[in-house]
């Protein structure tokens, strides 16, 4: 190999580097020096070591917003998975009807994510008397989904589901189209199954897609602010109030920037858990 | 021709038409004194308000040769914490517009300049008198220096269906007491489709803690104790008069049925749609809202709408109107601090407020203002009702105390309560906990 | 033309030959899609329907689906205000972004994916790391950088940031797809005398198609859509993007739902266009992978 050849791997990745440590990096290494102090209204005041970290360890409000964010995550990450995979596999052939309708999945994803939650909220408050329409004709026009903890997580899932499983439909569907529609021909010649064929065939090939997909949406879940601050606002009785939407509440609202940081940094250890174990999975049961 | 070359000129390109407005901006700032103002008005458009600011930027340009205003529109609800992260990166703007909610964000920080000798000692005598609520200053005190200037005055107040109160025979004399508004609210709670769910409520509520505004519970509150906050910002939350506040307004939900269940996820803008969509027939709103409500006023006469003083615990103790709204703040380390206190002086002079008033549909916060002549035609009957509110019993938050989140704290407590999961006690002591952690 | 895709095109014309079930199964999708829209569309038709209803109607109980006296003025008032200009920047913005992920996305993933080199495997989960770190956290330590760096409240500042948030993931989803492409015809084209990056450009690229449509789409909906590091970051009129100038209409003296609507109906319409645009890249990937078969 020429010496050009070993700096050339080097050389492709230095503008993400050099963009990642300045504008990422950079402020992440601020945020950990906040972190260890009190700062409070942007301003910090003194070096308080870990006290951060352990007020918000120790606060009943995180861990209620941990526990939150952790059924909100799995059950937005299943749903959204689960129907960006039929939704790819319903709409991979290339008729001009699936493409219209790939066109009509994107919508949700791609209305901005406020004015998305916005009309969300407005379908679903029974005031509004849209909810109404169709909860009504089931018995249960007296059903206030917001007003309970219960289905204002469920609303919330939803919301997540419906906004971004085009993401998952994307992403494989992109990798569907990777797959030579040989191999699928010669499989059905051989007698084989359609759920045979899916099993042996389509998801062996989109091992990749699928870890991506569920990676981001795992990150994209976790960290997603703007869901829960319009369609619940964390509520009712903090039962949607996610670890994010804490920490957006602490940093900008209650303006102890140095806690927000902390708890930023907790959220960003147990992203890299959450990933680290997903990946585990991944490589335990067949070859990435 | 190679898709990499291609993408290369095309960036240099996308790069250079990217910077262009900052180096636009240096040049622009070159012109002898330019005073940057941010604001959530924009001048240049068509409105009262907007109007009356394009005003006082021409007569102040005209008579300050060499000094021109910019204003730069920003979004409301960010523009105090973007003003204090100007401040420590050292690029604020020179003049800031501050809401009440955020005051304590700026007072607790040295973002903003002392206004007492560039302003306030330069006032006649007879100013201090003119204003109908002195200690609207004081609050914006801290040792001897005057950090904010109050430009527009709002409050909250009762807003009330005129049309639904004649229904139920229910008179504003009626509505002078929380007492007395549990009884005219059930009266006026009714299922007009016969579907065994009421769809005129008797009391509007929002009760999330996210776009979140006054209620009753804060306000029974204040008007029983005299705030919130003791000595050194000491949140007074979790305490017998509060548990009476707190108790009466999850009790319109539990246990008199006049307030939707629902309130418990609306945000005050949510209640708000639904007091336009007729749902409601009284409410506590913003008297900055008044307007809004009138134009998307769904199926009800808009003249239908009153405005009325906040209910008290007894008939002879009004309720407090509480002052809030938008304050001028002066960059501290600007360098043309002199220019922009003229300009605030300016905005918040007689002549001002009388533009504010007229075409600006402000409530008057001068004595002065509120005798002209022309306050007294009925389409100024709103803003004479709270002016006069302001002087029976205005009363404003300490400017010092960080209570951007406390009506927050007060909604939390209040769902806790309506969903049976802490008692009024100790959904205060919460309450209290969290505002005293802010401090 | 390849030999499976005529199989494919002989395959689709005997089941369209097949007069008894195609009916009921036509049918059957065509529910399912029904189906799948309504899910979809509703709360999104819903707010179409309002933005067309005049101020006084919008709020209206009981209901009414469908606009009564349907008006354009809240549309007039969004382009009134200004949105052509709004709608320009974040054009620049979100374009120049796309650009620069993908760019500097499909050079660092191929790095990824097709070398082996010291550090490869610490570079990978640094990519996954970063992804997973909150944008908001980082919002106020930017300012303070963006400000001393002198891009605070300019376009390129967006740009940039935009691209720094993104590119993990784009750098992830491209080397995802390099790495199912066959190597053997890149290693064809580096014995012919390829430089690494003329394969990467004339091998690679218009081989990934569909991965780079489906990386630009995410970036785009990103940059289109983001309102918080954009309201942070820019203060003036010049650099205001059109998430930014919608968000005024949740005003101090009110929601105005009638332009708010209006506006997110008219962000919508770019990039559903840019979409049907790229739809033909996303097809042609069925004959790019089927190289392998």
């Amino acid at each position: 190999m020429r010496r050009a050849e070993l700096w050339m791997p080097w050389r492709l990745l230095a503008p993400a580097i050099v963009l990642e440590a300045t504008l990422v990096l950079g402020p992440l290494l601020i945020g950990i020096w906040y972190s260890l102090h009190n700062v409070r209204f942007f301003q910090i005041r003194a070096y308080v070591g870990w006290a951060n970290y352990q007020r918000i360890l120790t606060s009943p409000d995180v861990l209620n917003s941990l526990w939150v964010t952790f059924v909100f995550s799995l059950g937005a990450l299943v749903l959204t998975f689960v129907v960006g995979f039929a939704l790819a596999l319903w709409l991979e052939r290339d008729g001009r009807g699936a493409t219209a309708m790939r066109a009509v999945v994107l919508v949700p994803y791609m209305i901005a994510m406020l004015v998305g939650s916005m009309l969300l909220k407005w379908v679903f408050a029974q005031e509004s008397g849209l909810s109404g329409m169709v909860l009504g004709p089931l018995g249960m026009g007296d059903v206030s989904i917001l007003a309970d903890p219960g289905t204002a997580m469920a609303a919330l899932v939803f919301n997540a589901m419906w906004r971004d499983s085009a993401f998952a439909m994307i992403m494989l569907l992109a990798g569907l189209k990777s797959i030579p529609p040989g191999l699928h021909l010669a499989a059905r010649v051989d007698g084989a199954s359609a759920w045979m064929r899916f099993r042996r065939i389509t998801l062996p090939l989109l091992r990749v897609p699928i870890v991506i997909t569920l990676v981001r949406l795992l990150i994209h879940f976790v960290n997603i602010l703007t869901f829960p601050l319009i369609l619940t606002g964390g509520g009712p009785g903090n039962a949607t109030e996610t670890v994010v939407l804490k920490m957006f509440r602490l940093g900008f609202q209650d303006h102890v920037l140095g806690q927000a940081n902390a708890l930023a940094l907790v959220v960003f250890a147990a992203n890299l858990a959450l990933v680290g174990v997903l990946l585990l999975l991944f490589r335990r049961t067949g070859r990435l | 021709m190679t898709i990499v070359i291609d993408r290369r000129a095309v960036l240099a390109g996308a790069a250079t038409a990217l910077a262009m407005p900052a180096v636009l901006r240096e040049a622009r700032a070159q012109s002898p004194v330019t005073v940057t103002m941010w604001t959530f008005l924009d001048p240049t458009k068509d409105g009262g308000r907007e109007r009356a600011l394009k005003q006082m930027i021409e007569s102040f340009e005209a008579a300050n040769p060499g000094v021109r205003i910019r204003v730069e529109p920003q979004v409301w609800t960010t523009l105090g914490e973007k003003f204090v992260l100007g401040h420590n990166s050292r690029n604020a703007p020179d003049i800031g517009w501050v809401n009440a909610e955020n005051l304590g964000l700026i007072l607790n920080t040295e973002a903003a300049a002392d206004l007492k000798p560039l302003v306030v000692d330069q006032w006649p005598a007879e100013r201090r008198r003119d204003m109908l609520v002195p200690s609207l200053l004081e609050s914006m005190t801290v040792g001897g220096k005057v950090l904010a200037m109050p430009i527009m005055a709002a409050t909250w107040a009762l807003m009330v269906r005129r049309d639904l109160m004649a229904q139920a025979g229910v008179t504003m004399d009626d509505l002078k007491t929380w007492g007395g508004v549990v009884v005219a609210a059930k009266k006026m709670t009714r299922d007009t489709n016969g579907d065994g769910q009421p769809d005129v409520w008797g009391f509007g509520l929002g009760l999330a803690t996210e776009r979140f505004s006054m209620t009753p519970a804060v306000l029974g509150t204040v008007g029983a104790q005299g705030g919130l906050f003791g000595d050194g910002c000491k949140a007074r939350i979790a305490t017998a008069d509060a548990a009476k506040a707190l108790q009466w307004q999850a009790d319109l939900i539990t246990t008199h049925r006049v307030t939707p269940r629902e309130a418990v996820a609306m945000t005050s803008d949510d209640a708000i749609d639904q007091f336009a969509a007729g749902r409601y027939a009284m409410q506590i709103v913003a008297n900055s809202r008044f307007e809004q409500i009138q134009r998307t006023a769904a199926g009800w006469n808009k003249d239908d709408l009153a405005i009325t003083a906040v209910p008290g615990w007894s008939a002879d103790k009004p309720g407090p109107t509480v002052i809030a709204g938008w304050y001028a703040v002066a960059w501290r380390n600007s360098p043309r601090l002199r220019e922009a206190a003229r300009f605030i002086e300016h905005m918040t002079n007689p002549a001002a407020m009388a533009l504010w008033s007229n075409p600006g549909t402000q409530v008057p916060m001068m004595r002065s203002i509120l005798a002209r002549p022309e306050m007294a035609e009925p389409r100024n009957a709103p803003l004479r009702t709270v002016a006069e509110l302001f002087g029976v019993s205005g009363t404003s938050m300490p400017g010092q105390c960080n209570w951007a989140r406390t009506f927050a704290d007060f909604n939390l407590a209040t769902q806790q309560v309506v969903l049976g999961q802490r008692t009024v006690a100790d959904a205060l002591k919460q309450a209290e906990a969290a505002t005293q952690d802010r401090q | 033309m390849t030999a499976s895709s005529v199989i494919l095109r002989s395959a689709a014309r005997e089941r369209s030959a097949l007069p008894p079930g195609v009916g009921r199964r036509l049918l059957v999708r065509w529910a399912v899609n029904g189906i799948i829209a309504t899910f979809a569309l509703f709360p999104i038709l819903w707010g179409l329907s309002s933005s067309l209803k005049p101020a006084d109607r919008i709020m209206e109980f009981p209901p009414r689906l469908l606009p009564q006296t349907p008006t354009l003025e809240h549309y007039a008032r969004v382009f009134g205000d200004g949105a052509s200009g709004y709608i320009l920047n974040s054009i620049l913005v979100s374009g120049a972004t796309v650009l620069a992920t993908l760019g500097f996305g499909a050079l660092a993933g191929y790095a990824l994916a097709r070398f082996d080199f010291r550090g490869r495997g610490t570079l990978m989960a640094l990519t996954v790391a970063v992804m997973s770190i909150p944008v908001a956290s980082l919002l106020v330590p930017t300012f303070t950088l963006l400000s001393a760096a002198g891009l605070i409240d300019t376009r390129l500042g967006l740009v940039l940031l935009y691209t720094a948030y993104q590119l993990p993931v784009v750098i992830w989803m491209l080397y995802g797809y390099f790495r199912t492409l066959p190597v053997e015809i890149e290693n064809a084209a580096r014995i012919d005398g390829c430089t690494p990056l003329a394969t990467l450009r004339k091998v690679v690229l218009p081989l990934s198609k569909p991965g780079l449509v489906a990386a630009a789409l995410f970036v785009l909906v990103f940059a289109w859509n983001d309102f918080v590091v954009a309201v942070t970051m820019t203060s003036s009129e010049a650099t205001r993007t059109f998430p930014v100038a919608i968000y005024f209409y949740l005003g101090f003296y009110g929601r105005e739902w009638g332009p708010l609507l209006a506006a997110s109906i008219v962000s919508i319409v770019p990039i559903v266009a840019v979409f049907i645009a790229l739809q033909r890249h996303f097809m042609s990937g069925l004959t790019g992978g089927g190289v392998k078969g």
